[in-house]
């Protein structure tokens, strides 16, 4: 079921999308988000956005709080990865982290392209 | 009607003879057929209660027909086809039975109207979803599935005893709203909240849902935690105490879902998150806040479905569900993943999906009543949800480092569900008002303000800008082979050192006490034996003289004594 890259066929079905994993391919879509992003806060000047709360009536405020959030978020869980993160065996033997899964309850088949 | 007629009459006699029909193609169509039996039950009905009867003095009902009862009904029973579909090309006899056994336990649960056929069918949740995870056939997933078992039977016990000490104080079992204050009350909410998977009562569902079968994982999705909020939406709405239990249960998952390589439990920690937010809604208890609850429960069983089963078809293919082995797998996986993309857009309520229209409700409620902290807190947890499903599951399967792995896509029984569900996730999404004409509330609201689509807009473009920066700049944690260590290390290990130890001191102290009774026994026998042995003084024989110097010691003592 294994095959290394560089005997992808173009007939794969997903071929459409191939390269969007590359160093290349992930700076075209930081660009594009960044360029939607742009868009969406200048969106955000066309009219007035109504909402429930002062703060939000700070400009782009959903762009940069979630922009903030999922930086720290991501931080944190790093962080707090560093205490909680443990080997698979950690319960011992008889445990389903350590288990492959049977495969009597699979299909596995290997692509045809 | 036949008074004891409930829809999960229909499951319960369908699951009888699933051993009777062929399996193939006609026993598929026949699981997947049943749920249809179940909705002509209760659909059309006027509100009411139906097939009530008595019972020690006791009045059981159990077909409570009314918006609410009828929209998890409906939910529930549509969720239950696309399982069906789902599992096609499934041949295990056991799983089949107790998928419809499960489906009709949730439903029987959803239809009571009294709060003991709410046990009976609670517990028979417990009992049949149980066989979902043993049917893997390993060491693990028997420990695993005892210990959900426990958990589910111990919340079923807890609640009947809740049931007793409510019947004691009202003489009613009527399952109706409920003030929290009473010891009954407490003791019925905590039933509940373990099968909501409240924070400290949630990880049975970290341990037995990622260690399920493949299907087994996405039947469990569906039914048990959606049933604990139905009825915490029918027996404690507007209870303060909630808002703050599902602010917490929407944050804390966040970053066990970053941390996690399994992308099953990356997933049930999502829920746990998204499970919150209805909590949250059912806390707050306004009109707007109940319907939010209600549509982000039905809008989380298929899109949560949909990130299931699009997980389970790429376990079904390769083996695996670890985002350190996968990766890449758009090449050839590319419908599973759209259909992935199609519930991660869900999830991170982006416009025009069911999310959107959901989840936005239970925030505007919070907004509306001025809930800063609550409202600040959910949006927040927003952006989680799509950090760690929206965008880091869907990137670590089908983008990010390529494993290598070459899987057929999907086979057809698994890509209809997916593609039904995901066309279901966005119907909801485009036609709201069909939607919201099913909640219980009549309550005006409108999802696609200007305001709304561009904030919402704003929040995931940014998130999605974000991510791509964190991940370029190592930013967020790796996806390493590992566990992460949750509560259920309590009572893995702490609980299981504690008496492991307390174990170990009583074999100590046995075998201390053993020890000091044989060696007292040794002492004491060993004198017997000194006096009396062979050697011993009274086993000598003495000389005559000797004797009479005794008797005569002895016979002058006795004179001695008398005349004193």
């Amino acid at each position: 079921m294994t095959g290394s890259p560089e005997t992808q066929s173009k007939s794969m079905p997903g071929s459409i999308l191939l390269g969007i994993d590359t160093a290349r391919g992930g700076r075209i879509v930081t660009w594009c988000l960044l360029l939607i992003c742009a868009g969406l806060a200048a969106a955000g000047f066309t009219g007035h956005l109504h909402g429930y709360f002062e703060i939000e009536e700070l400009p782009a405020f959903y762009g940069w709080f979630g922009f903030l959030v999922a930086i720290g978020l991501g931080i944190a869980a790093k962080i707090i990865g560093i205490f909680l993160k443990r080997k698979e065996d950690y319960y011992g033997a008889g445990s389903t982290n350590l288990e492959e899964h049977p495969a009597s309850d699979l299909g596995m088949e290997a692509s045809d392209a | 009607m036949p008074e004891y007629l409930t829809p999960a009459l229909a499951y319960v006699a369908a699951a009888l003879l699933v051993p009777f029909v062929p399996k193939g193609a006609l026993r598929g169509l026949y699981l997947a057929i049943v749920p249809l039996a179940g909705i002509l039950i209760f659909w059309g009905l006027t509100p009411g209660t139906y097939n009530a009867f008595n019972v020690m003095g006791m009045q059981i009902g159990l077909m409570r027909v009314d918006a609410l009862s009828q929209l998890f009904g409906l939910a529930f029973s549509v969720a239950a086809i696309l399982a069906a579909l789902y599992a096609w090309h499934l041949r295990d006899t056991i799983q089949q039975i107790a998928t419809l056994l499960y489906a009709g336990s949730a439903m029987g649960a959803v239809f009571a109207a009294d709060l003991i056929t709410l046990f009976v069918f609670w517990e028979g949740t417990a009992i049949a979803s149980v066989f979902l995870i043993w049917a893997r056939r390993t060491e693990g997933s028997f420990a695993a599935g005892m210990r959900y078992l426990i958990v589910q039977i111990g919340s079923g016990v807890i609640l009947i005893a809740g049931i007793v000490l409510l019947y004691r104080e009202t003489g009613s079992i009527a399952f109706t709203a409920m003030e929290l204050g009473s010891p009954a009350t407490w003791t019925i909410l905590a039933a509940i909240g373990i099968k909501c998977a409240f924070p400290f009562l949630h990880n049975w569902m970290h341990d037995a849902y990622p260690s399920a079968t493949v299907t087994g994982t996405v039947v469990l999705s569906i039914f048990t935690t959606k049933l604990a909020i139905y009825a915490l939406l029918r027996g404690f709405p507007g209870t303060e105490l909630l808002i703050y239990i599902g602010i917490a249960m929407a944050l804390f998952p966040i970053v066990f879902a970053l941390l996690e390589n399994d992308l099953r439990r990356v997933l049930t920690y999502s829920l746990n998150s998204q499970l919150g937010f209805m909590v949250v809604g059912a806390g707050i208890g306004t009109p707007l806040a109940i319907n939010g609850a209600a549509a982000h429960a039905v809008a989380s069983i298929f899109y949560q479905g949909l990130l299931f089963m699009s997980v389970g078809a790429i376990l079904f293919r390769t083996g695996t569900a670890r985002a350190t082995a996968l990766g890449g797998l758009y090449r050839t996986m590319p419908l599973t993943m759209i259909f992935c993309l199609v519930g991660a857009a869900s999830i991170s309520a982006l416009p025009l999906t069911s999310g959107f229209v959901s989840k936005s409700m239970i925030l505007s409620a919070g907004g509306y009543e001025k809930m800063f902290p609550v409202w600040i807190a959910l949006l927040a947890a927003s952006i989680g949800a799509i950090l760690h499903t929206g965008l880091r599951l869907p990137y670590l399967a089908f983008f990010g480092s390529d494993g290598g792995l070459r899987p057929k896509e999907a086979p057809g029984g698994m890509l209809a569900a997916m593609g039904l569900t995901a066309a279901l996730c966005i119907a909801i999404g485009v036609m709201p008002a069909a939607f919201y004409a099913l909640l219980p509330n009549d309550v005006p609201y409108e999802p696609y303000t200007f305001s709304h689509t561009i904030v919402q807009l704003q929040l995931v473009a940014f998130v999605a800008l974000a991510f791509a920066l964190a991940v370029k700049r190592g930013l967020l944690p790796k996806a390493e082979r590992g566990i992460v260590l949750d509560t259920d290390w309590i009572y893995r290990r702490l609980l299981s050192a504690i008496l492991g130890s307390i174990g170990r001191l009583i074999a100590g102290l046995w075998k201390g006490a053993g020890r000091m009774i044989a060696s007292s026994l040794n002492w004491g026998a060993g004198i017997v034996y000194h006096l009396h042995g062979p050697r011993g003084p009274f086993a000598r024989t003495w000389p005559t003289g000797a004797m009479v110097m005794v008797v005569a010691f002895l016979l002058g003592m006795t004179l001695v004594v008398t005349y004193i």
